[in-house]
């Protein structure tokens, strides 16, 4: 069962990805139940998972954003004009509902053919859309007040971009008996603030449920064909030579709300947006033990699709 | 960390500013000729029905730095006859044991076993202010004061200085969230509230020995939420249940 959460953004946060909102259930998860339950959640959740989490996307005028898709490319082969287009199209980030269903269907295969769509403010839309998305540059001052003198100390600043629109992400029950639970994860969540930086205000955020139902028919755990919209730690299901897709190497640190934080093993991540084939309709992506007793997520979110 | 979560109290507040207010948003004078001390402002201020620019707000880490400086003149570490501030020479504590530790955690990543109590959300101006300031300061959300030093010889100002400063009777509400944890006592909470008699006796943000950042603190509501109930039930509760809450 599919469930959609929207984001609306009260501070700066770090970006919101499928592995910090596993990290923040995590954690309530264990304010509630202890560490021991904890494990023994985790453990159990590396085998059999009770639901799949996408990373945060833009939500603008109710509409749902999705990571542009990693297509090949015609080059020499595309028409001229075309490849004087192609840098608009290049540098875009996000496409909507209509410009995936294109995909999605084998209209758009190649990077070339999103021209068919206008190409602005990153977000590759049809003609009648006007989607934007704008960050607000934020300056936060910090100090320590000197508790004898008074006086400010140690005075510096940081700068962060501040999202103005919303965001949403998806869950699917895989599990449906634990959709409880996850509202109530959730919720203390929310409450605790969302990634990193929040001792100094950032993860300031809300959650809201939204309607999935336009997303309903695209979500296809056995597709041996799918763009994924959470990134993925592979496995040797996943098939690189007929798959196109970016990769990148995540170092993190973990939770330091309560503890003191410790920096997590290096993992090798495929990008949202990755346009994949597997082997085999199994999962492809895993839970990571990247240290004894400390995970991290790298499931897939399958968008089935008809060529890849 | 050991001590399971029991759920989190909501203290809901206002904010009401009696004399103007002032916490800094620029770290240096931006421009010659500019405003030397700039209020801070959030980049963009959702409100029910419009979405305002560059509202001024109160940073929650400001309210809980000063708290917790001025907490620290009363709090003593662990196994201390001396308050914290005179304790530690001007710094914050870090015994990571002591009731100001358990609040705002101990500073400068000391070891310690306690998870952190405390969260201050950033304080926003209501609608009813943001009127206000619209109707009186003719479309601008804050005042800009000139402040002169008068050469005593000459009686000529001398080096002008601009300030801007959120007017008084403006108010911001938002949220003090406490985390209550297996074992924690009742004292916890009263901490906060003496820090809030505290910082409504003291001031917040700069420039307080010139008058400036007095405030009232008006508690709205109390609200709590229990996590161990499935589903979770959030209530509102009022002053005497807390000792319940904490299991006293
Ligand atoms: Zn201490």
């Amino acid at each position: 069962m599919l469930k959609a959460y929207k984001i609306t953004y009260l501070s700066p946060t770090s970006p919101v990805r499928s592995f910090t909102i596993f990290g923040a259930i995590c954690w309530s998860y264990k304010l509630i139940h202890g560490e021991k339950k904890l494990k023994e959640f985790l453990s159990e959740f590396k085998e059999n998972q009770k639901f799949l989490i996408s990373s945060a996307f833009p939500y603008v005028k109710d509409k749902f954003l999705f990571p542009k898709p990693i297509l090949p490319i015609k080059g020499d082969s595309a028409d001229f004009k075309v490849k004087i287009q192609r840098k608009d199209y290049k540098k875009a980030r996000f496409i909507t509902l209509e410009v995936l269903k294109e995909v999605i269907d084998g209209n758009i295969r190649y990077e070339e053919d999103f021209v068919k769509f206008k190409s602005s403010s990153g977000i590759i839309q049809s003609e009648n859309d006007d989607l934007k998305i704008e960050q607000k540059r934020h300056t936060q001052v910090r100090n320590m007040i000197n508790r004898i003198t008074n006086a400010s100390e140690n005075l510096f600043s940081i700068e962060s971009d501040f999202k103005v629109y919303d965001e949403y992400f998806l869950v699917y029950f895989i599990d449906t008996g634990f959709e409880n639970e996850f509202q109530r994860l959730i919720k203390l969540a929310e409450e605790i603030g969302f990634g990193g930086k929040k001792s100094i205000g950032w993860g300031r955020v809300e959650i809201n449920n939204l309607d999935p139902e336009p997303l309903k028919e695209l979500i296809d755990l056995n597709a041996d064909k799918f763009i994924t919209l959470s990134p993925i730690i592979p496995t040797e299901r996943i098939n690189p030579g007929e798959s196109y897709y970016d990769i990148e190497t995540f170092k993190s640190y973990t939770e330091n709300t309560f503890e003191e934080e410790k920096l997590k093993k290096k993992v090798l991540y495929i990008k949202e947006g990755s346009v994949l084939r597997k082997k085999d309709t199994i999962m492809s992506g895993q839970l990571k033990e990247v240290e004894n007793g400390i995970y991290q997520y790298g499931l897939e979110f399958p968008i089935g699709v008809k060529y890849v | 960390m050991s001590k399971a979560l029991k759920g989190i109290i909501k203290i809901e507040c206002k904010i009401r500013v009696l004399t103007g207010l002032h916490i800094g948003g620029s770290k240096e004078n931006v421009e010659i000729g500019g405003i030397d001390n700039i209020v801070i402002k959030v980049p963009v201020l959702k409100l029910d029905e419009a979405i305002e620019r560059d509202v001024p707000y109160i940073p929650g880490s400001s309210i809980k730095g000063k708290m917790r400086a001025l907490l620290e003149w009363v709090e003593k570490p662990e196994g201390s006859m001396q308050v914290i501030a005179l304790e530690n020479k001007g710094e914050p504590c870090n015994c990571g044991r002591c009731r100001v530790c358990k609040l705002f955690g101990a500073h400068k990543n000391a070891k310690t076993e306690e998870p952190v109590r405390l969260r201050v959300e950033d304080f926003y101006p209501t609608e009813k202010t943001i009127d206000m300031w619209k109707k009186f300061l003719d479309g601008d959300f804050v005042e800009v004061k000139v402040e002169n030093t008068i050469d005593r010889i000459k009686g000529t100002a001398l080096h002008p200085r601009h300030q801007e400063r959120v007017i008084p009777f403006s108010e911001f509400t938002g949220f003090i969230k406490i985390r209550v944890h297996e074992g924690d006592r009742k004292e916890l909470f009263d901490t906060i509230i003496r820090g809030i008699q505290l910082l409504e006796d003291d001031y917040l943000g700069g420039s307080g020995s010139r008058g400036y950042g007095k405030v009232k603190f008006i508690k709205e509501k109390i609200l709590w939420t229990d996590y161990r109930k499935q589903p979770f039930e959030e209530k509102t509760v009022d002053e005497n249940e807390i000792a319940n809450i904490y299991g006293a």
